[in-house]
C-alpha cells in the first residue's frame, strides 16, 4: 500500500517537471539574429534574456551587440547572435 | 653642409610632430561615467524579460557591463570605444532624460537616445522584422564622478 502510495508521488512529481520544462522551453525563443545594414563602432553589448541558442550553438548565448553607423550621423544598429562571449570587437570595419 | 643639417631637423621635427599627433587622435578622452540600465527583452510568449546592467566608461574608452538577468549567473562583457557616439553639440531646445540632453536618432532596425556629453545611450530600442519592439535598453540612473 506505502510503496503504491510512493509510486504515485513519484509518477506526479515527474509529470509536474515535465510541464514545467516543456513551460519553460515553449517561453524562450530560439536567438533571432540580426545583421546590420552598416558597419558601425561598437558601444556596448549585452545578452538577450528569453532567448537561446540550439543545435551547434547549444550553451552559448544570445548577445546583441549595438553601435553608431559610420561615418558618424548615419544612425544606429545592432547585431545579434549566438557565441560564447561578446568582447565589443566586432562592427564591421569604420 | 649647415643647409643639409637644418633640412634633416627641420624634416626630423615635422615627423616628430606628424606621429604625435596621430597618437594623440587615437587616445582619445572620454567622460568617464555609470549607467544603471533596465533591459526589458521578450520571451516567446511576448512576456517581458526584466534585466538590470550597469556600464562603467573610463575615461580611455574602456567600458564594462554587469549584467543580472532573473535567471543564472551574472553576464560580463566589456571593450573599448573606438570613436564618439555622436558629433553633435547639445541644443537649448533638446529634451533631457535624467539631466541629460539628449537627440533622437533612428536607425534601419533600432532608435537611440544619445547624449553628446556622455558620449552615451540614454536609450536604445531593438526592432524585429515584424517591426515590433524586441528589446529596450532605458537608463535609470546615471553618475558622473
Amino acid at each position: 500500500m506505502r510503496l503504491f502510495t510512493l509510486n504515485r508521488v513519484l509518477t506526479l512529481i515527474l509529470v509536474m517537471n515535465a510541464f514545467m520544462v516543456g513551460r519553460t522551453a515553449a517561453q524562450s525563443v530560439n536567438c533571432v539574429t540580426h545583421q546590420p545594414s552598416c558597419s558601425y563602432t561598437v558601444l556596448g553589448c549585452y545578452v538577450v534574456a528569453g532567448m537561446t541558442c540550439s543545435g551547434s550553438q547549444y550553451g552559448y548565448s544570445c548577445y546583441s551587440e549595438y553601435g553608431t553607423c559610420c561615418p558618424d550621423g548615419q544612425g544606429w544598429d545592432y547585431s545579434r547572435f549566438c557565441s560564447t562571449g561578446c568582447d565589443g570587437s566586432g562592427g564591421g570595419s569604420c | 653642409m649647415k643647409r643639409i643639417a637644418l633640412i634633416s631637423v627641420l624634416v626630423t621635427l615635422a615627423l616628430g610632430v606628424g606621429f604625435a599627433s596621430v597618437r594623440l587622435r587615437a587616445q582619445q578622452q572620454f567622460k568617464a561615467h555609470t549607467i544603471i540600465y533596465r533591459l526589458t527583452s521578450y520571451d516567446g510568449s511576448g512576456k517581458p524579460i526584466h534585466s538590470v546592467i550597469i556600464r562603467e566608461v573610463l575615461s580611455d574608452g574602456t567600458w564594462k557591463h554587469t549584467q543580472i538577468n532573473p535567471e543564472g549567473p551574472p553576464v560580463y562583457t566589456s571593450g573599448k570605444l573606438k570613436g564618439r557616439a555622436t558629433s553633435k553639440t547639445a541644443d537649448a531646445s533638446w529634451p533631457e532624460h535624467l539631466g541629460f540632453k539628449y537627440i533622437h536618432e533612428k536607425g534601419h532596425d533600432s532608435e537611440a537616445w544619445v547624449s553628446p556629453e556622455l558620449q552615451d545611450l540614454l536609450m536604445f530600442a531593438t526592432y524585429n522584422e515584424a517591426g515590433s519592439k524586441d528589446s529596450i535598453l532605458e537608463a535609470v540612473k546615471v553618475s558622473v564622478p
